[in-house]
């Protein structure tokens, strides 16, 4: 690296002749990176990048990310965008997302720094999961979009670089492969039921953004049965399983329905609360089970739990809204379970600013 | 207040970058064995008496003296929690 001067808008700049290579090592070597490579973020790319949304100055001040408590202006959330290979269209949604996890209900100074594994799973609802191109459908949470790819990309560089919270400093435990990137789209097409963000209040053509911090997908096959009790059975049971975080404090775990368990459960009249009644009635655990191992208990247990009685018992939410049923995925007969850190971290939603 | 933070040497980098995020740069940081817990209660005895030598003696430093002290201070990770 050479010389570093600042341009007309007061950005620093550093001018060097260095090779793609170069820049990548310079990077990594200071933990700018996730251990991928990164596109280098030239002043005409950020430049291009800001253009994503140009009805705000580079300058203006989003979040304070913690736990360095950096400032996180739109023109450093573009450096970063820049980074993970996000298309200047894409912004739109990473500034959503960086919006939704800074709300308090998130929790993100703790999230930063926990020894939990969980990510920020970005869920996307509304007419620009279209109109960019993310994925909903078969491989929902695997390789090959784009969007997908570098949307979650982005928002964990922006944690790592804007926050602090690289290596030695995050205290994941394990942490998990979300943490590269975890952003879908719900398949409001394939979705009987409303969509996420219709349920949450907003318009069926508004494009929002939900953040949740969550676990790993679990798998949850039932490819026998098509009988909707029978099929919330084998979800409960998967659900409420010893050591899941949403057992000792709820909060808000998520259901990633297959299309085809969804079109089962609809074709018998279930409504998408009819499917949150019953996981909620039905994937607990007796307190005396769970009263001396997993974690701290926490005082979010609905009321109805008696701690006086060993067979009362505990529901991996407080209430059955509170389990976030999506519909997304591709052929099969599986579902996904993403247990979350409990309610010291409960789910977001923001409108994606469009013009 | 008069204040010291205790955190186990799994911990003590994020605790200083915590610290630095609030102003705190030259946050006294009392840095303990991970895991501090043991199965013999005589052990952690003798563990928690240390800890309680060195808050006091933070605690009755001046504050210039403590800076001095705690600025620039590196807390390497153990080798069991990152290997290098």
């Amino acid at each position: 690296m050479s010389s570093s001067m600042k341009n007309s808008e007061g950005l620093r700049v550093v001018e060097t002749d260095a090779s793609y290579d170069e820049v990548n090592e310079y990077f990594y070597e200071r933990g700018w990176t996730d251990g991928l490579p990164i596109v280098p973020p030239t002043e005409s790319r950020v430049r291009a990048m800001l253009g994503g949304m140009p009805w705000h100055d580079a300058d203006e001040l989003f979040s304070i990310v913690p736990p360095k408590m950096g400032r996180a202006t739109l023109c450093q959330i573009a450096v970063n965008a820049v980074m993970a290979g996000c298309k200047p269209e894409y912004l739109p949604v990473v500034v959503a997302a960086l919006q939704a996890v800074s709300e308090p209900a998130y929790g993100l100074a703790h999230r930063q720094t926990t020894t939990h594994a969980g990510a920020p799973l970005i869920i996307v609802n509304g007419p620009i999961v279209q109109r960019l191109r993310i994925n909903c459908g078969r491989g929902v949470f695997g390789p090959g979009w784009r969007a997908n790819a570098t949307i979650g990309r982005a928002l964990r560089l922006i944690l790592v670089n804007i926050g602090g919270a690289g290596p030695g400093i995050d205290a994941s435990q394990t942490g998990h492969p979300g943490k590269y990137t975890y952003c879908i789209a719900e398949y409001e097409a394939a979705n009987p039921w409303e969509p996420l963000h219709v349920e949450r209040g907003f318009q069926r053509n508004q494009s929002v953004v939900t953040a949740v911090n969550a676990e790993a997908p679990h798998s949850m096959t039932e490819n026998i049965q098509t009988d909707p009790d029978e099929i919330m059975r084998t979800f409960a049971s998967c659900m409420a399983t010893l050591g899941v975080n949403n057992l000792y404090s709820q909060g808000h775990p998520i259901l990633v329905m297959g299309v085809e368990h969804a079109q089962h459960i609809a074709s018998a009249g279930w409504s998408k609360r009819d499917v949150q009644q019953a996981l909620f009635e039905r994937a607990r655990q007796p307190w005396g089970l769970i009263k001396n191992r997993g974690k701290s208990k926490g005082p979010r247990f609905p009321e109805f739990v008696d701690r006086s009685d060993d067979d009362s018992m505990v529901p991996i939410v407080r209430a059955p809204e509170d389990l976030i049923v999506i519909v997304a995925g591709g052929a099969g007969g599986k579902s996904m379970f993403l247990p979350t850190a409990g309610g010291q971290s409960l789910s977001v939603s923001r409108i994606v600013e469009e013009r | 207040m008069p204040t010291v933070t205790v955190i186990s040497t799994a911990f003590a980098p994020l605790a200083q970058v915590v610290g630095a995020g609030i102003g705190q740069a030259a946050l006294p940081i009392v840095v303990v064995p991970h895991p501090v817990g043991d199965r013999d209660e005589t052990v952690v005895k003798q563990r928690g008496e240390r800890i309680a030598l060195e808050c006091a003696r933070i605690l009755t430093t001046e504050v210039d003296v403590l800076e001095r002290e705690f600025a620039d201070k590196h807390y390497p990770l153990p080798q069991a929690v990152m290997p290098r």
